[in-house]
């Protein structure tokens, strides 16, 4: 007695595609939500303003991190079907070629906290940094061996 | 000086009217046919992220709100400091 058919790839092929569009729909709303912190930050420059900008400046990072759960989503739903692997972009699902990347939704989050006035504090992100400390005080070159 | 005067109203009402917008693109995203029935996990992953959706388009949609009663109210106190100057000035 054989076991059910596996499903084919054609079987989530409406799913697969489903949650692609649903990506980009989140990802082109993270890159609006941005901008409206970007505009909120410009122009409501009291602590209500501020408040209401930091809360669309969360609403974008967290339909970004939605969006990439949806682009996840999708090609967990393509290799499952055994098709092409991975992302939307490569199985040529919605948004191949017009899908914002993580750059542009970065930039447009980059530019609302720029135009924030106030003490900028450092972010979360790990980045390697270069290990020297303190001040480096110019030196002139050493002499020549004939003391010049 | 009362804050509100400081506030540009037609912006604000920019900003309102482009909340309102994103808020309704992304309610057309969820209720756009072909919504997917699946299985277990992924089923759960769906709907875990309809909810964030729902949550950011009533984020928005207060924000909208806000954004519009602080443009009022910078209109407000733009006819105001505008009506108390012309019984200053001559």
């Amino acid at each position: 007695m054989t076991g059910p058919d596996p499903p084919s790839a054609v079987d989530h092929e409406p799913a697969r595609w489903w949650c692609g569009a649903l990506a980009t729909a989140l990802r082109d709303a993270a890159i609006e939500a941005g901008g409206i912190a970007g505009g909120i930050t410009q122009d409501w420059l009291d602590d209500r303003g501020r408040e209401w900008a930091e809360r669309a400046e969360r609403v974008a990072r967290e339909l970004v991190r939605d969006a990439e759960a949806a682009e996840d989503l999708a090609g967990a739903l393509a290799r499952e079907a055994g098709g092409p692997g991975g992302s939307v972009a490569s199985s040529g699902g919605p948004g191949a070629s017009g899908l914002p990347g993580a750059a542009q939704v970065a930039a447009a989050l980059a530019a609302a906290g720029a135009l924030r006035p106030g003490a900028r504090l450092g972010g979360t992100e790990a980045t390697r940094v270069d290990d020297e400390r303190g001040i480096r005080i110019a030196q002139l070159p050493d002499q020549g061996a004939d003391g010049g | 000086m009362r804050p509100e005067v400081h506030l540009r109203p037609d912006r604000l009402r920019r900003h309102a009217a482009a909340a309102d917008q994103l808020a309704d693109a992304l309610l057309s995203a969820l209720l756009g046919p072909g919504r997917p029935v699946l299985a277990g996990p992924a089923d759960d992953e769906l709907a875990r992220l309809e909810t964030g959706a729902r949550r950011a388009i009533g984020e928005l949609a207060e924000m909208a709100s806000v954004l519009r009663s602080a443009a009022s109210a910078a209109e407000s106190a733009d006819t105001a400091t505008a009506g108390a100057l012309g019984r200053i000035l001559p």
